[in-house]
């Protein structure tokens, strides 16, 4: 029987699987985490699509991590905690969501320095925050869902400093359904929100104690929790070259509704459900729409590009300085030349920033898409 | 207008540029893409002597020996560690005594270790090989810095060169930079400016890890290496594994003819790492952090083009190193700066020179 394989068990690839394992498809999930749920639904077990997933039968291979594939072969390598698989598809749906983008700012490599993504997660898996000043800071909606969460896990959050601009967001706020708007407002009740603002710079002796926030002056704070919105990933996709549908935040930023409509609709397709598949179109039109307004009100405004000062780190992994970069005119140049982005996470944190502050398009992606063990790219036995 | 115009900022054209200003020419050097980005990026910044034939002898060590001699800057990551060439069994111990005693006849210094001295010199090995030959002059380096070191004193132009002559290269924009000598050091590229040269790509694959200081301390490479690798014209791999100043573990390295795409092969990824892994069983549990491949220019007999283009006055070639061109660059750059100002070359040039393809053809 043919399989359908898809990597990411994210809302677009738990979507993706529950519909074509519902059209009657052998499914393969693979993520790199222990549990299905992806960015959003960490942690969870209880939800519409948990229990469609927990009805049908889907192969779920956890804690698995693609590092690599090969399109000809049809073939993806598996890193698994105590073993490497090879696992081959006849259809591949690649749901591998979205990471946060990091942009420099003095003080941003500080101790209690976070990406709001990353304090979420952490928070979702265990760290205290009660009575902990909390700020948040960057730009789009998942800084209201931080909020939210860190303050109904007793968090004192002292703001969210948002720096789209007051006037941008309520264009945002007018293009959006109801519900959305109430969703939004629901989330901030008794939480300071100021749009452009952002933290110029964080400040401490051994982790973070203060941030100065544009237009507000000094805060004094435990933790700060930054992101400047989401960059798709896509490494694995350009390693496949063009090999497999690409489903949610992957495929572009716009949002659980998004994830899951294409997630459907992919998983559709696979199973041969054509009927399926154009009757979410329309759902799939507004939510792109969607995407492409957040995209818009959330834009980030150039003075983010003059944050970072000559010794502040751009690369954490190879500690390159924004004054290092200075001399380089390219990404490759700096790669090549300054070691930026050649460290273990191979310029997935850097790299975005460095595209927004110099405009350096990204080279091309080889593999492993993430560390892999030398074991793992050994390929079938020569000799 | 300036004295000498080189065409590839390759390292090969970088020592060119430094060993002409070091005579006093004024240089630019052209390149289509940026310093040290072509092959030379691609490469593993070995330097090493090596014995395949005389000529190619007398260059690796002569270059050798001039590397040591410079004065790089730490950016250049220069390692002194020198090359354990690993015999596996007794038959490649047979060839490290052979290897040994050219190099001793000719005054390089070299050690020949036994099993035991082995395992005690490179603990990571497998244990059960036969020993190796230490070469301790055999040093390592990064290859796209020491090229921006060697170019500080020329002119840098971006550009593409589509033809040269004795005074001058034409670029692809319509543009001409004169000079009274023109070289070219475009490796891979070179054909298409000089006819008749006989470059072909031989692409490699490697793999760099995560930082493990330690993990190996010397340029490890098999016995094997230049039977298997160098004279086939099949695909092949070699065990050929460095540490980096960084505490990185550089493996290496594939070997194809024909093959022209920058693509990683999972195929002979595969093959090299596990070629690696049979020598370094712990090998398989060190995190691979990043891949990529090079083309080396190859050229028939495995030497380079050095000298000047048959029928001109002031155009050069120096190209064609295939996996040597690190080593080589500064002895190559040497012989064309004395052709250049009329000055006997420190070591004979003959073997290199652009007509020996016709005379071994005929
Ligand atoms: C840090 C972070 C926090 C977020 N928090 C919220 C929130 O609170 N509220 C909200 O509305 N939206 C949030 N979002 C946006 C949210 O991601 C999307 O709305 C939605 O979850 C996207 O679903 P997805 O399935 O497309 O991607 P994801 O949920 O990101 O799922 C992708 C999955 O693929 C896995 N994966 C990726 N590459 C590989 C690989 N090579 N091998 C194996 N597995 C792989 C990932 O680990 C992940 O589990 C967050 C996004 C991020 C990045
Ligand atoms: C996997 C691998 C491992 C290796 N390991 C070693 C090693 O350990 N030790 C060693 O000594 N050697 C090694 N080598 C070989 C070495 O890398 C090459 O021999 C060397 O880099 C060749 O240098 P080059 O300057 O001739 O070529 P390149 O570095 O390719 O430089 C030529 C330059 O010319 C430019 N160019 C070409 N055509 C034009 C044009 N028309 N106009 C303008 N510019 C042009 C190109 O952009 C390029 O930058 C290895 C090679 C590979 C692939």
């Amino acid at each position: 029987m043919r399989r359908v394989v898809v990597v990411g068990a994210g809302p677009a690839g738990m979507a993706a699987a529950v519909c074509a394992a519902e059209g009657g498809r052998q499914v393969t999930l693979i993520d790199d985490n222990p549990e299905p749920g992806g960015q959003i639904w960490r942690g969870e077990t209880e939800g519409a699509w948990f229990e469609r997933l927990q009805r049908v039968r889907v192969a779920r291979l956890p804690s698995a991590r693609v590092v690599t594939g090969d399109p000809d072969a049809r073939a993806l390598t598996v890193e698994l905690p105590d073993r490497t698989v090879t696992v081959t598809w006849d259809d591949l749906i690649l749901a591998t969501g979205a990471r946060e983008r990091f942009l420099p700012f003095p003080g941003w490599t500080l101790p209690g320095v976070l990406g709001a993504g990353g304090i979420q997660a952490l928070v979702k898996s265990g760290l205290d925050v009660r009575g902990k000043r909390v700020l948040v800071a960057g730009t789009g909606p998942l800084l209201l869902a931080v909020a939210a969460l860190l303050r109904s896990r007793g968090a004192n959050v002292l703001g969210v400093a948002e720096q789209a601009s007051g006037a941008s967001l309520r264009k945002f706020a007018f293009s959006l359904p109801w519900r959305k708007l109430w969703q939004g407002f629901e989330l901030r009740r008794g939480i300071r929100y100021w749009t452009s603002c952002w933290v110029e710079s964080a400040e401490g002796r051994d982790r973070v104690e203060r941030v100065r926030l544009h237009g507000r002056g000094v805060v004094e704070c435990d933790y700060v929790a930054v992101g400047y919105g989401l960059v798709p990933n896509t490494e694995l996709a350009q390693i496949l070259r063009g090999a497999g549908t690409l489903v949610g935040e992957c495929n572009g930023v716009g949002g659980v509704e998004k994830s899951l409509i294409e997630g459907q609709i992919a998983g559709h397709a696979a199973a041969g459900n054509a009927a399926g598949a154009a009757r979410l179109q329309p759902e799939l039109d507004r939510a792109r729409k969607f995407a492409a307004s957040l995209d818009k009100a959330f834009a980030l405004r150039p003075e983010l590009r003059h944050l970072a000062q000559a010794e502040t780190l751009v690369c954490r992994c190879e500690s390159v300085t924004h004054g290092d970069l200075k001399e380089f005119g390219s990404w490759r140049e700096a790669k090549l030349y300054g070691r930026c982005g050649m460290g273990p996470c191979q310029g997935r944190v850097c790299g975005p920033a460095a595209e927004f502050l110099y405009g350096w398009q990204p080279s091309s992606v080889r593999p492993p898409v993430l560390p892999a063990r030398v074991g793992s790219l050994l390929g079938e036995q020569h000799e | 207008m300036t004295d000498a115009v080189i065409v590839g900022a390759g390292i090969v054209g970088a020592a060119c540029a430094d060993a002409l200003a070091d005579e006093g020419l004024s240089v630019t050097v052209v390149d289509s893409g940026i310093p040290g980005g072509g092959t030379t990026a691609g490469g593993m910044g070995h330097l090493t002597v090596m014995d395949d034939s005389e000529a190619q002898f007398a260059l690796t060590r002569y270059s050798v020996d001039l590397w040591r001699s410079m004065d790089l800057p730490p950016r250049a990551e220069f390692l002194p560690c020198g090359t354990l060439w690993v015999a596996a069994d007794d038959e490649e111990m047979a060839e490290v005594r052979r290897k040994q005693a050219f190099l001793s006849s000719r005054v390089v210094a070299s050690e020949v270790l036994d099993s035991r001295a082995l395992a005690e010199a490179e603990p990571n090995l497998r244990r059960g090989l036969a020993g190796a030959l230490f070469v301790p002059c055999d040093a390592i380096l990064y290859q796209p810095l020491t090229t921006r070191h060697l170019l500080r004193r020329a002119k840098f132009v971006s550009g593409e060169a589509i033809r040269l002559r004795d005074d001058g290269v034409d670029l692809r924009d319509g543009s001409r930079l004169s000079a009274a000598v023109t070289v070219n050091a475009a490796g891979v590229g070179a054909p298409k400016l000089t006819a008749g040269l006989d470059i072909q790509p031989r692409k490699g694959h490697l793999l760099i890890t995560d930082r493990y200081p330690g993990f190996v301390r010397h340029a490890l490479v098999e016995l094997g290496y230049l039977k298997n690798a160098h004279a086939s014209r099949a695909d092949s791999v070699a065990f050929n594994v460095q540490p980096r100043v960084t505490g990185q573990v550089l493996i290496g390295s594939s070997r194809q003819l024909g093959a022209t795409s920058p693509d990683i092969e999972p195929r002979m990824l595969g093959w090299m790492l596990q070629r690696a892994a049979s020598y370094l069983p712990d090998a398989p549990r060190l995190n691979g952090i990043r891949t990529w491949t090079g083309l080396r220019p190859c050229t028939p007999d495995n030497l380079p083009y050095i000298g000047l283009v048959p029928g001109t006055r002031s155009t050069y070639v120096a190209a064609g190193h295939e996996g040597l061109g690190i080593t080589s660059a500064t002895g190559t750059a040497k012989l064309i700066a004395s052709l250049a100002t009329g000055r006997k070359p420190p070591i004979p040039v003959e073997p290199y020179a652009l007509s020996r393809e016709m005379v071994e053809h005929v």
